[in-house]
């Protein structure tokens, strides 16, 4: 474990710690856990919310099973901590796509549709990616690109959770019924030229919330009046071509999801009709020398009443407008790449005669220098957030080849976070907290090594800590959100972990990964945040194993254990506000017909039929089922 | 219900009766022996044959739930062909479910879908038996009118074995006995044991067809 004391105007020390023995020979910057086509096929996901399910030590917690919030780094969850906190990103092909509104994540309503991702990249941990300081983590999407000529995908899936009452449903044995799940569907068709690629997908899901623990929280004749379901459709456009000695893209979608949405800080659902736009283009080109990249889009999230007996008080529209423009250049053997970044976001919502705004930004910097054996990256964004000051951000990797099997990487990097300029300052103005005047800091130093040991399998081991200043707690009524001074709510942590992975690589007829997580809290300000970082788990683990025994055939098997959560500001003379270690064990089997252009699954989930619970006040998932089937031409 | 005994046959009527369908097919299917063995489905290449199945359906489900309601006779359908491994089947069965004095619930449709997948035993004459596993979903249809639509219909996973015999018949028909034990993974399990019997028809698969599986 090695420790660095990093100096600051904030004067606070973080380190983290990689020790990575990985596929590899590039070491990641900050743990990164990257999950692919055939993990996602073999794990039945169908929805990109599902694919959470692979990002193994990110914090996933749900009420509905619909809609996740997650902490990459161990923090409090979502509600534990204060509205605004900073979340992690989403970016979809490079371009960054608000998607959190009051700390969940709507990944249905993304621009893409899991049937279209060809990989997903999850990074956690303060990084600075592209210009854009990213003080918690991201989740990268890489899209498929259509085939040559026509091409065209349907996606169906549904399935059902065990544990109905059925014929005994007229006795004193009798239980609530539970989950239909589904259908999650896609549609798309797309063209792929020479020089230029498009496609247009619709994606669909519906999911019951109709479980006891969430609707015995209602009176019943309310529970009653409200949607029995969370339904979301997203029609998503992509167009792509090759000019200028790069590519240049456009990516588009409007989404819409109704039901019940969980305010994590009001500790209730509200009946909602969301909506959410996006167009945004990005591409580069080569001039004089120069390569020049640009990335710009347009957003807009809307929360809206849909009709029921229930309260509504979080009625708004966001609108985010951002970008960034850069230009590279080489200088001998080293980059050099300059650009600069912006974003704006207003506010327009029911309590307002006119619209709030904000907006941050400023210039950016990467070099990237071989030395000998090794490569330096270094990268600085000096932000200006509004009118909260200027702060520079940094993040510096070195990274060395040892043989053609080992690398060594070690990394230091220390963000920020910039609510005018990533929009945070939006959830607590609506629900009517004052944000303290602080800005939590993130920051981190590591080593990572990565090694593959034989052509076909490979291991990872990491160490890590990291530091966090001027976190909001969530620890008092609400009747008195954030009194003064609210700064007395804010908290210090330091976060160690270990990360762990083996996995198989190549096309063997056996697939298989080892992966696991372990974060543990210490220098923590006093017994608050002790008790509010309870609310996510210190251990996950995920195993799956798959093989394909015959042609065009695969079983797989997955083993998922996470350690169980306490959330004090959940527990409630009805509800312990924990929620049970979870033991699940899936299994699918896939069959793939037609030349391999239908593939039909069989899925099952917690055959164990454990308790599965993520969130004190969520539902509870017994063994389910689920058929899918996928045509593609 | 508690106390209540629902009289029961010590061999319920639905398996005596099976068993005398299936002792007439046996005794039929004896003296019609054709060499067939070489088209049991683990020597048949993957997809390369048919076999359909239908027949009547017979049902014991476990004492719980015989004490509310009793099965009548149902039928089953069945399409089977060989894989690489074994064989796979695709079936369903129904029957009608009554509820049973004194107080008897709404009756229920019970539809049950299942995927098979079976490996064959060595032949015994005539005889091929096959063993396997099987999963599924149950669909509970209730003529129940006065509670919500939405609620009239339910379906529930299951699991079991079963097992098959059949003895090869003239003209590419067989006689098949089928047995399964089911477990329906319902808050309160349910436990069955259908036994069905009927006749068989084997066939080439088409070309598209198993191009299409292919």
């Amino acid at each position: 474990m090695i420790r660095r004391a990093l100096s600051g105007h904030v004067a606070r020390w973080a380190a983290i710690l990689s020790l990575s023995v990985g596929a590899t020979t590039r070491a990641a910057l900050a743990q990164t856990v990257v999950v692919r086509r055939a993990d996602i096929e073999r794990a039945g996901w169908n929805r990109v919310t599902e694919i959470l399910d692979g990002a193994v030590g990110w914090a996933r917690a749900s009420v509905d099973g619909f809609t996740y919030a997650a902490s990459p780094d161990r923090l409090p969850a979502v509600g534990e901590s204060g509205p605004s906190t900073p979340q992690w990103i989403v970016v979809v092909d490079g371009q960054r796509v608000p998607a959190s509104l009051f700390g969940a994540q709507l990944l249905e309503l993304l621009p893409v549709s899991v049937a279209q991702i060809d990989s997903v990249v999850f990074t956690r941990g303060p990084v600075i990616q592209a210009g854009t300081p990213v003080a918690r983590g991201m989740m990268s999407i890489y899209s498929r690109r259509p085939h040559p000529g026509m091409s065209g995908e349907l996606t169906y899936q549904h399935g059902d959770e065990s544990g109905d009452p059925g014929p005994y449903r007229y006795t004193d044995l009798s239980s609530p019924n539970v989950e239909k799940i589904g259908p999650f569907a896609h549609a798309g068709v797309g063209w792929g030229g020479r020089s230029w690629d498009a496609d247009a997908g619709v994606h669909l899901a519906s999911l019951n919330v109709t479980d006891t623990l969430i609707s015995t929280r209602f009176p019943a004749s309310t529970f009653a009046r409200v949607r029995q379901d969370v339904f979301s459709v997203t029609p998503t456009f992509r167009a792509g071509v090759e000019a200028f000695g790069g590519r240049h893209e456009v990516l588009a979608g409007y989404g819409e999801q109704r039901g019940l949405l969980f305010i994590p800080t009001e500790r209730h659902e509200q009946s909602l009709r969301t909506t959410s736009g996006y167009v945004g283009a990005s591409g580069s080109f080569v001039a004089a020398s120069t390569m020049f990249a640009y990335e710009g889009s347009s957003s807009l999230l809307d929360a809206g009443e849909l009709a029921s007996p229930l309260a509504f008080t979080v009625g708004h529209t966001r609108r985010h407008l951002g970008g960034t423009m850069s230009a590279s250049r080489a200088a001998g053997t080293s980059t050099l790449t300059v650009g600069v970044i912006g974003d704006r976001w207003t506010l327009a919502a029911d309590a307002l005669s006119g619209s709030v705004t904000s907006s941050g930004g400023g210039p950016f910097a990467r070099v990237v220098v071989p030395v000998g054996v090794a490569t330096i990256d270094g990268n600085a964004a000096l932000i200006s957030d509004g009118g909260r000051g200027t702060s520079l951000d940094a993040s510096i990797q070195a990274s060395f080849r040892v043989d053609s099997t080992t690398s060594i990487a070690i990394h230091g990097s220390r963000v920020q976070s910039h609510r005018n300029m990533d929009g945070a300052w939006i959830d607590a103005f609506m629900l009517g907290y004052q944000l303290p005047a602080g800005a939590p800091t993130f920051s981190a130093v590591g080593v990572s090594v990565a090694r593959r040991f034989v052509p076909f399998v490979a291991a990872t081991f990491e160490l890590r800590a990291e530091h966090v200043t001027d976190w909001a707690g969530l620890s008092v009524a609400r009747a008195a959100p954030f009194a003064s001074p609210p700064d007395s709510l804010t908290h210090h942590a330091t976060l160690f972990g270990v990360h762990a992975r083996v996995e198989t690589l190549g096309q063997s007829e056996w697939q298989g990964s080892l992966e696991y997580d372990r974060t543990t809290a210490s220098g923590l300000d006093g017994a608050v945040f002790g008790v509010e970082i309870e609310s996510t788990p210190v251990d996950d683990f995920r195993a799956q194993l798959s093989s394909a025994p015959i042609r065009d055939f695969r079983l797989s098997g997955i083993l998922a254990l996470t350690s169980g959560t306490q959330w004090a500001a959940f527990a409630t003379t009805a509800n312990a506000g924990t929620t049970p270690p979870l033991r699940r064990v899936d299994a699918s089997m896939e069959k793939w017909m037609w030349q391999r252009r239908l593939r039909l699954e069989l899925l099952y989930r917690n055959l164990l039929n454990e308790p599965e619970r993520t969130h004190p006040f969520g539902a509870q998932w017994n063994l389910r089922w689920h058929v899918s089937a996928s045509l593609s031409f | 219900m508690a106390g209540f005994v629902h009289p029961r046959p010590a061999v319920p009527l639905g398996i005596r009766r099976a068993a005398s369908v299936l002792s007439f097919v046996s005794a039929f299917a004896t003296s019609n022996v054709v060499a067939a063995q070489d088209k049991s489905p683990t020597r048949s290449a993957p997809f390369s044959r048919l076999t359909i199945r239908a027949g009547a359906l017979w049902q014991t489900t476990d004492d719980r739930f015989g004490r509310l309601y009793s099965p009548s006779t149902g039928y089953s359908v069945e399409v089977s062909m060989p894989f690489d491994v074994g064989e796979f089947a695709l079936a369903a069965e129904r029957a009608t479910f009554t509820g049973l004095a004194p107080s008897p619930h709404p009756d229920f449709h019970g539809t049950v879908g299942m995927l098979k997948w079976r490996v064959a035993l060595p032949n015994v004459g005539p005889l091929t038996v096959a063993l396997g596993a099987h999963a599924g979903a149950m669909r509970f249809s209730f003529q129940d009118t006065v509670i919500a639509p939405g609620l009239r219909k339910e379906m529930e996973l299951l699991f079991g074995v079963n097992a098959v015999g059949s003895v090869r018949l003239p003209a590419n028909f067989s006689a098949f006995a089928m047995g399964e034990y089911t477990h329906v993974h319902l808050h309160v399990p349910v436990h069955m044991m259908p036994l069905s019997v009927g006749v068989g028809y084997g066939l080439t698969t088409p070309g598209w067809l198993s191009d299409f599986l292919r």
